[in-house]
């Protein structure tokens, strides 16, 4: 028999279909994927003991205390500290591959520089010694502002800046337009107190009064916060929340007040009317208070009657809403900065500061209190005092709040032929635009102080001790100002981060208060315990946290309102002449830009589709269906700012005519396309930038 | 006969590559795939288990961490087995081999999981209630260690994918890959991430 071509195919083509009646080509497939898992490429990790550090997370203004399991040193795998009585095990997404960092793509590998200042500048290599000449070299010759831009001014860092600064002909040492702790600083100007020695006293409240903030995970230290909420019953506490959106803490809260966006002003104004003409129990202020009889006046054409339509919630909720206040034994009144919509603007944050004031809650326990004396010290300027146009060296601090900050805030402060100087140790929306990077350790290879979160009562001190080795390329940020500083000849103390840090340990353990709670231990003891200022040191090292003493009692302040920023209701209608759609940023603390989480979080997001990516845009069914776009289609997002592309998501819990625009991660990983959105926003005077009339089309 | 092979010569031809393939795939391919190691030694689970009345925990215990301690180390075998107890070959190569110099045997272990996969024992057993035997089978029974069966391509044990190169499992024991860890989980209403797992 011959044997045809035919023949041969029909064996071929039997064979083709028998095989995929059999395991072999699913299990080679399988096989082979798992094979890529261990290939040659894949660097093997290292075998060994398994041994615990303890550290804190640095990455946020939260701090938690993380456990860190180790083989030979090398992390893998953080967990929150159970007994911590500060965190209480808690430990966010990002902190839990908080040891990735070090590794990320976007990480830079030495001092490098960008070839020119338009978009196609590329970064070319260069050295520390070279930049660090070059930087000083500017100042000499600058006829402009050299100016340190901090995110976290609290830390022990600012006595070198305030140091450098202040050495400087035109130095100067500025806190960033957003600050978590911004209601307290306002709160503070108006009762002569520095902002770091107040603090919200959540563990004695009754009431949380919340504009707009995401208390479950995006506020303080959110493992205390998400204790207190899941014990509200014992504590007798209420939570109620005033935002536009059906946010996580709307969902958790007690009363969500559904008020229209952007109208948050007002509201407050109009529950300080209710206060002052309707509520007895503001006469504590008579006396006590400069320009109280302005206010009050100010004040007045609030009324319920006359802003509740604008507002969008009935006269009688408002009045509830106060009553609510009144009879509370404590409340806390809230606002702080969106990840992504920025800070309120001033007279919001000034007008729910004086709510706190007016309500008896500052100074009260469970109100706003005063924390025990502790020695620090605080930056020279905010961000809003600096003229625009008036720096011409800027170097930025590698800390980061965890919110988001539009380039164009800091380009309009910038000299047209200014220098920016990024110490971050990642590529980020920062360092994207700076002209050199000298990038500082990442988190865990270098210590990096813990400072107070805003939701304590009582000071705290901790260190994220190193957990892995530092990389020869870097160079910390005290370090290289000093550099810079001995270029210029400037006599200099020139004390490394950790001698400052020892330094605080050493006056903390004079102060001979408070207590220290051991992880390693797990232990919470009296600082008398501690023998000596370098055993309170060694135990630092070791992830110990001091908690300060409660200031007992109430405590008088004589208040200023003097410089209390106030819009009447005319003005405040004509700054907010808001059309049909309204564009507000949205992201989620320490999720504001690629470089700062790992990339298995952004690629965790991508997939699993757990929070939007960046440029996806979310709106009411409603508001689209009269668009006439659907979800999942690409539409064109138009500001007087500009245009952007965005992918449509339709969600029945936003409110209609609201565009929700997220801000990171973005879903190629880079820096390129996060935050793009902010650039687009309108930024106001006050470098806010919470809502922006918008324009949604198909694309 | 001639006629219908004449008539039929095209889907017999079709046919016989068909059968090629399934025989190739269900009994040649998993000749090939897996290749067979020996154990460094032979082990009776029954012998200690039923004759001399000890349990699992007694060599696979859990540190006071709570860490699993895997396979017991030489040193646990030699507080028994510093001289030779009885005359079998095992014996003698356990106590010349790796007692007296005080090497670790280097068992061939059936279960072994990736690297980036981290299990802790401890959860399943003190809060998820389960048993040795849900997942490892009746291995403390045997009188003999199976001849362990290396996955030539992934590096793994067979038994990760379980005896049937279908993939199809009889028994709660066989097969260990992450599927089945996430099925387990949902029977359970547990709702973990990646990185309850994966560090």
């Amino acid at each position: 028999m011959k044997i045809t071509r035919r023949d041969i195919l029909k064996l071929t083509g039997g064979s083709l279909v028998g095989m995929f009646f059999t395991p072999l080509p699913w299990k080679l497939l399988d096989d082979s994927s798992i094979w890529t898992q261990n290939w040659w490429l894949t660097p093997p990790l290292p075998r060994g003991t398994i041994s615990s550090k303890f550290s804190h997370c640095a990455l946020c203004p939260a701090g938690c205390s993380v456990q860190a399991k180790c083989v030979n040193n090398i992390p893998f795998g953080l967990t929150g500290v159970k007994d911590n009585p500060i965190h209480n095990g808690y430990l966010c997404a990002q902190g839990l591959a908080g040891h990735h960092l070090p590794n990320h793509p976007l990480r830079i590998e030495g001092a490098k520089k960008f070839s020119g200042k338009h978009e196609t500048a590329i970064l070319i290599n260069s050295s520390q010694e070279e930049i660090i000449a070059a930087v000083a070299e500017r100042i000499k010759n600058s006829k402009g502002i050299t100016a340190i831009l901090n995110q976290n001014p609290d830390r022990e860092n600012t006595r070198i800046y305030n140091e450098f600064s202040k050495a400087l002909a035109n130095g100067l040492h500025i806190s960033s337009p957003s600050q978590e702790n911004e209601l307290l600083s306002i709160i503070g100007a108006m009762c002569g107190v520095p902002s770091y020695d107040l603090g919200f006293d959540v563990e004695h409240t009754n009431l949380i009064v919340n504009f707009g903030t995401n208390l479950i995970d995006g506020f303080g230290a959110p493992g205390r916060m998400q204790k207190i909420l899941s014990e509200r019953k014992a504590r007798n506490l209420k939570l109620i929340h005033i935002e536009p959106k059906k946010s996580h803490t709307a969902q958790s809260a007690d009363i969500w007040i559904h008020l229209n966006a952007g109208r948050e002003y007002l509201l407050a104004m109009t529950m300080i009317n209710v206060m002052l003409y309707e509520t007895a129990g503001t006469q504590h202020l008579y006396g006590l208070a400069q320009d109280f009889e302005k206010i009050k006046k100010l004040v007045k054409e609030f009324s319920p009657a006359r802003t509740a339509k604008y507002i969008g919630i009935s006269e009688t909720e408002i009045r509830n809403l106060v009553s609510s206040i009144s009879t509370a034994h404590s409340a806390i009144i809230t606002a702080s900065p969106d990840p992504g919509a920025g800070p309120f603007e001033q007279e919001t944050m000034h007008a729910v500061a004086l709510l706190n004031i007016l309500s008896g809650n500052v100074g009260k326990p469970g109100g706003i209190v005063r924390r025990k004396f502790v020695d620090q010290q605080t930056v020279v300027k905010q961000w809003n005092e600096i003229p625009n146009n008036s720096i011409s060296v800027l170097i930025i601090d590698p800390s980061e709040t965890g919110y988001a900050i539009p380039w164009k805030i800091i380009e309009k402060k910038l000299q047209k032929d200014s220098v920016v100087v990024s110490f971050s140790p990642f590529l980020n929306s920062f360092s994207a635009h700076a002209d050199f990077l000298l990038p500082s350790s990442a988190p865990y290879e270098a210590i990096e102080e813990i400072t107070t979160p805003v939701d304590s009562a009582v000071h705290q001190f901790a260190v994220a001790a190193p957990i892995m080795s530092e990389k020869e390329f870097s160079i910390e940020p005290e370090e290289a100002v000093a550099a810079i500083a001995s270029n210029l000849n400037i006599r200099f103390s020139a004390l490394s981060k950790e001698e400052l840090l020892r330094d605080k340990a050493k006056k903390i353990y004079e102060l001979r208060r408070g207590n220290i709670f051991n992880p390693a231990e797990n232990s919470l003891h009296s600082i008398t315990e501690i023998t000596s200022a370098d055993d309170l040191w060694e135990k630092l090292l070791h992830g110990a946290v001091w908690i300060d003493e409660e200031q007992r009692g109430k405590t008088s302040f004589r208040y200023n309102f003097s410089k209390v920023r106030l819009l009447n209701f005319l003005q405040y209608e004509n700054n907010n002449n808001v059309t049909n759609l309204k564009l507000i940023p949205v992201g989620l603390r320490g999720s504001i830009s690629n470089a700062s989480m790992s990339p298995i979080i952004s690629k965790l997001y991508q997939e699993a589709e757990l929070r939007p990516l960046s440029n996806t845009v979310l709106l009411n069914p409603r508001t689209a269906d009269g668009l006439n776009i659907h979800s999942n289609e690409r539409a064109i997002l138009e500001t007087k700012n500009g245009t952007m592309q965005v992918l449509v998501k339709t969600d029945a819990t936003v409110q209609p005519n609201c565009l929700l625009v997220s801000i990171a991660p973005s879903a190629n990983g880079s820096t390129k396309h996060e935050n793009a959105v902010l650039e687009i926003c309108d930024i106001h005077n006050d470098s806010s930038w919470r809502i922006t009339n918008a324009i949604l089309r198909k694309s | 006969m001639e006629n219908i092979i004449v008539n039929y010569r095209g889907p017999i031809i079709f046919g016989i590559g068909f059968l090629l393939s399934l025989i190739i795939g269900w009994f040649l391919f998993p000749m090939a795939l897996y290749k067979s190691e020996a154990q460094p030694l032979q082990y009776n689970h029954k012998l200690h288990v039923t004759d001399q009345g000890m349990s699992c925990e007694d060599c696979h215990a859990f540190a006071e961490s709570g860490a699993f301690q895997g396979i017991p180390a030489v040193s646990k075998c030699a507080e028994c087995h510093a001289e030779p107890i009885g005359e079998t070959d095992a014996e003698k190569i356990l106590v010349e081999e790796y007692i007296t110099p005080n090497k670790e045997i280097p068992w061939k272990v059936y279960s072994r999981q990736p690297d980036n996969a981290y299990f802790s024992h401890a959860s399943h057993v003190t809060i998820g209630k389960m048993d040795c035997k849900d997942c490892h089978g009746s291995q403390g029974e045997s009188e003999q260690l199976r001849t362990y069966q290396v996955n030539r391509i992934s590096g793994y044990s067979r038994d990760i994918w379980g005896p049937n190169i279908s993939g199809i499992q009889s028994e709660s024991w066989q097969g260990m890959k992450m599927d089945k860890c996430i099925r387990c989980h949902d029977d359970r209403g547990r709702r973990d991430g990646c990185i309850a797992c994966h560090k």
